[in-house]
């Protein structure tokens, strides 16, 4: 009997077909995401492009479904563009505090701990992900609030004076910390910092232990290896984590709502616009600004050489 | 002539591993110094000790007779050329070049101009513009050596730098590092795992095993003189000969080291030289290596292996031979 | 193309009976149940004994009728309505701002009052009230109301304060300090019709004889009164039991809020009571609607009967600070006791002015400001 005649098993020769046809096998992995992309994705995106074209009939409160500029002229208006600004600047504010903090967490989570260390420490950063954003928000409304921990901390240590010198900067003050902008900024800080942290950590990970050898051989002091070495290369995983806590600050519509001082962020206007108001429309529109926004910051990231090192 | 590096007693422990355990050392100032031991033998962990990427445990590290306890890399007057280069990634290789010129603080014109000069010293005038990720292995290997050679270190310190070359590009290498080291004079400390780049290249060399320093000496002596049956064995692959055989043909009763090539493989009918010492046993293997024919004898249960020069003889594969060699080449080793 | 021609025969078919459908005659009776009913309510409108185990409407029903009770609470009228445009749900708890909305939009049906066997008992005053009443048409049947009542720390206010102005403008409260940063506004531009109510008092000059119905000048006063009253608001308040918070932990004194806050407040044994001002107050009056779609009409006929049992409006009004839809769930409830009604605001209906949506159709001036304008006045409100 000769070993040809031995028939093949089917799943070997399905296994042979894709082996030499494996352009197919990809095809076959990647067209049910792309057309999950491509409909509700894309498709939803351009829905909501659509609806920022349309307006909203101010007598009857409905929408009209006419291509018209009109709504965009409404975004414009200084109302709105006031509100525009006021969370592109946190959001700004937002990044660069979180990419300050989480830079000193990811460093040592990189290069330092080992092991257990190194398995707490993702405990560390992940775990606030796992609980509820609200009982999170909520939490820190307690921890933020006139008669909260943090004051109650100051008063303990005298320092009382220094949180009400704080609370009375113009602007960024108010009535206690969970009613200022100070409040918004330390609890969006707090919720994406997660966020910055791992893909800067990522990042931090990716640079070979050599390469800041090599600067300190080469005369490099650590501060001087930090500006030209690890900085330069850990910046694309900062960036990657700017991106999030950017964009992130940028169309959430709950914190604005629980801590700070009611004065409206994207994210508020668009759950008032299209919930209360009914203005689905203008919501649109106000979706587009984030969008707009992150277009500009990936092309300025880009022009800074963000990505070069990918 | 200086000390340029010298160790007291040095060791640097991980834990339970003695990494390094123990060493004294001196290496003179212009010389070219050659680690060479198996992986995990110290001689890396010693090269990282030079240049201060780590501390000893105990024990005192001297640079031009300076105490170097607690200095930081970026405070020693050494350079180093890693295994893997360590080229920045996202500079050129020009910046590269003068990247410690740069932390020095000097001018932008002048730190171009020497780097340029230190890229042509290794061949690569023109590649200024160029980023590592566009260079071969041996380019990248050349940059690295500019990078270090640019500050005019007082030593240099390379770690394994032509491990990840072929063949054909490691000899050229080995080459061009002797004539660099030749035309600058500064002293330079190569650590390596290959015996015959050791041996080869430096001046002298010092093998490690298990964190000591089993031998110092010029390539000729670890090769000619082992004194360990370690060193006979890693340099050359040596026959180590047991006391009792060594005995047995005419030698002190000791551990001995004989090298293939002073052994004369007989074929029957052929004589000896006076006063050869002789004994006769069965091929077991021949291994064809180009210029020479390794010939594996069982003599009695004791496996020696002589090499033949390629086309002198025919041997018959399991056929019995006699081997024969003078008793001065029967080198006698410190007992372990 | 026969294949073609009866596809579209057949969608045309299926579009036919959906109208038809949709057309809705009344029901004329209630059928078996069909084991269960899905309702869209506010919190703590449909208790089961799982908060306390006093306040329980829920199990009783279950257990006489079989049909399995299903609540999904949501926060604002706009989730309401966004819920029912949804669909898949049976009931709605329907605030003013929300009920005519769905009648608009077609999400529910009308109910037949006659398969309402206590339709008799519901309180006059809101049998044929605007905001469920469409042209003559019943589109649910009435729940629950109450104020929107000045909420004030007692340990500032000996007194209760006889008006909104404590809220609207800077001055000092009785314990010497200003007020600025510690009163609190709604976070919603309905809020605009408080403010406007104050003005009719305050301003009989401008002439506002309608708190929702507001033309531009009247409005352009009100807006002034609100930014002006921005430098005083620390922090607008949305959701109730932040307000909660603020009360007990951001020394909030004053602010307008519902029985509901004030109840768990005082619960709580913290200094907080309530009053409704000389000026009057804004109000709600929850209806319970039915989907037009509803997937169980005959559960939920059963629930709308049992909604106004004088025992479940009892309990719910002690329950949520609310008032009751039937008046004779004021006496003799162990919960609620015979001074709860009065005390919820039952003798104010006439100085309320239910949340209704404001339009340009208007029958005061003919010419109002809607509520869109409403809506991006108080976005730049807030934003000041």
């Amino acid at each position: 009997m000769s070993s040809s005649s031995i028939p093949a098993p089917i799943h070997s020769s399905v296994s042979d077909f894709f082996y030499r046809n494996s352009r197919l096998l990809t095809l076959l992995f990647i067209v049910p995401p792309l057309i999950w992309i491509g409909i509700v994705y894309v498709g939803s995106l351009f829905a909501l492009l659509l609806q920022s074209f349309y307006s909203l009939d101010e007598f009857s409160g409905l929408v009209v479904h006419e291509l018209t500029l009109a709504t965009y002229g409404h975004l414009f208006e200084s109302s709105n563009m006031v509100i525009v600004l006021r969370t592109t600047v946190m959001a700004t504010i937002v990044t660069i505090a979180s990419s300050i903090v989480s830079f000193p967490i990811a460093y040592y989570a990189a290069r330092y701990a080992k092991g257990g260390w190194k398995a707490l420490f993702y405990l560390a950063v992940m775990m606030p992900l796992w609980s509820s954003y609200l009982v999170k928000v909520y939490a820190w409304k307690l921890i933020l609030a006139k008669e909260g921990i943090i004051t109650w901390v100051a008063e303990k240590l005298h320092l009382g004076f220094v949180l009400e010198t704080l609370l009375s900067v113009p602007v960024i003050g108010g009535s206690s910390l969970s009613f200022s902008y100070i409040g918004t900024f330390l609890v969006f800080v707090y919720i994406w910092l997660p966020y910055m942290i791992l893909p800067t950590q990522a990042a931090l990970e990716r640079v070979p232990g050599s390469l800041i050898e090599a600067s300190a051989d080469l005369g490099a002091t650590p501060g001087q290896s930090l500006r030209t070495v690890i900085l330069p290369l850990a910046l694309p995983g900062v960036i990657a984590g700017s991106i999030f806590t950017f964009s992130l600050t940028l169309g959430d519509y709950i914190i604005p709502q629980i801590i700070g001082n009611s004065r409206p962020f994207i994210g508020s206007t668009v759950y008032a616009l299209q919930g209360t108001a009914g203005d689905i429309p203008l919501a649109a529109a106000f979706t587009v600004v984030p969008i707009v926004i992150m277009g500009i910051y990936l092309v300025i990231a880009r022009r800074l050489g963000a990505f070069d090192a990918l | 002539m200086s000390i340029a590096v010298n160790f007291q007693n040095v060791s640097r422990h991980f834990g339970q591993v003695r990494a390094v355990d123990g060493v004294t050392l001196d290496i003179e100032e212009g010389e070219f110094f050659a680690m060479l031991g198996p992986s995990g033998s110290g001689k890396t962990t010693c090269l990282r000790l030079i240049a201060g990427f780590d501390q000893p445990s105990t024990g005192h590290i001297r640079i031009f007779g300076e105490i170097a306890d607690g200095l930081p890399p970026y405070r020693r007057n050494v350079n180093t050329v890693f295994q893997d280069y360590a080229l920045f990634p996202h500079m050129t290789v020009g910046a590269n070049v003068a990247y410690g010129l740069m932390i020095k603080g000097m001018p932008r014109a002048e730190r171009e101009q020497k780097a340029r000069e230190a890229l042509s010293l290794v061949k690569l005038n023109g590649f200024e513009q160029r980023r590592p990720s566009q260079l071969s292995g041996g380019q990248r290997q050349r940059v690295a050596l500019a990078r270090a050679l640019v500050n005019k270190p007082r030593v240099l310190l390379l770690d394994e730098p032509l491990g990840a070359l072929d063949l054909k590009l490691r000899e050229q290498m080995q080459e061009e590092l002797r004539s660099l080291h030749h035309d600058l004079g500064i002293t330079f400390v190569f650590v390596t795992h290959d015996q015959g780049e050791a041996l080869s290249m430096a001046d002298r060399v010092a093998i490690f095993n298990e964190g000591r320093i089993v031998q110092i000496g010029t390539p000729s002596e670890v090769y000619e003189r082992p004194h360990t049956r370690f060193v006979a064995s890693f340099v050359g692959s040596s026959n180590v000969l047991t006391p009792d055989f060594a005995a047995a043909n005419g030698g002190p009763r000791a551990w001995t080291s004989l090298r293939p090539e002073k052994i004369d493989v007989l074929l029957p009918g052929e004589i000896p030289k006076t006063g050869q010492a002789i004994v006769s046993g069965q091929v077991s293997s021949l291994q064809y290596q180009g210029a020479v024919v390794r010939v594996a004898v069982n003599v009695a249960g004791t496996r020696l292996v002589a090499t033949v020069p390629t086309g002198a003889k025919t041997i018959p594969d399991g056929g019995t031979v006699s081997l024969a060699w003078d008793r001065s080449s029967a080198v006698v080793m410190e007992p372990e | 193309m026969n294949f073609l021609k009866t596809a579209i025969a057949s969608i045309a078919a299926l579009a036919t009976t959906a109208g038809i459908g949709m057309a809705q005659d009344l029901k004329t009776e209630i059928g078996p149940g069909e084991g269960q009913v899905d309702i869209v309510a506010w919190p703590g409108y449909i208790e089961r004994g799982e908060t306390d185990k006093n306040y329980d409407w829920v199990t009783e029903f279950e257990k006489t009728t079989q049909c399995k009770v299903n609540v999904k609470t949501a926060a604002t009228s706009d989730e309401m309505v966004t819920l029912m445009n949804q669909g898949g749900f049976d009931l709605v708890t329907a605030s003013g701002d929300a009920s005519l909305r769905l009648v608009a939009g077609k999400k529910v049906q009308p109910v037949n009052i006659e398969l309402i066997k206590d339709w008799a008992s519901v309180d006059d005053r809101l049998k044929d009230a605007p905001w469920h009443t469409v042209d003559g048409v019943h589109y649910g049947v009435p729940y629950q109301w109450g104020p929107n009542v000045l909420a004030y720390n007692t340990k500032i206010f000996q007194e209760p304060p006889k008006s909104w102005s404590v809220v609207f403008e800077e001055q000092n409260l009785p314990d010497g300090k200003s007020n600025k940063g510690r009163v609190q506004a709604f976070d919603g531009p309905i809020y605009v019709a408080d403010a406007a109510l104050y003005l009719m008092k305050k301003k009989p000059e401008l002439g506002i004889k309608n708190p929702y119905e507001l033309n531009k000048d009247q409005f352009a006063a009100v807006i002034d009164l609100l930014k002006g009253q921005r430098q005083l608001v620390g922090r607008y308040w949305h959701d109730a039991m932040v307000q909660i918070d603020d009360f007990k932990n951001e020394g909030v004194v004053a602010s307008s809020s519902w029985p509901f806050q004030v109840n768990l407040l005082e619960a709580d044994k913290q200094p907080v009571a309530s009053v409704v001002p000389d000026e009057g107050a804004t109000g709600w009056a929850d209806t319970t609607m039915l989907h037009s779609e509803a997937p169980h009409p005959n559960c939920a006929y059963m629930w709308l009967n049992h909604s106004i049992s004088a025992k479940l409006q009892g309990d719910l009004a002690a329950w949520f600070g609310s008032v009751p839809a039937v008046p004779a769930a004021c006496k003799g409830n162990a919960l609620l006791t015979d001074a709860g009604c009065a005390t919820n605001g039952f003798d104010n209906f006439d100085k309320i002015w239910f949340w209704r949506t404001p339009t340009a159709k208007c029958e005061a001036e003919g010419n109002c400001v809607p509520y869109s304008q409403w809506d991006k006045a108080y976005r730049e409100v807030m934003s000041q």
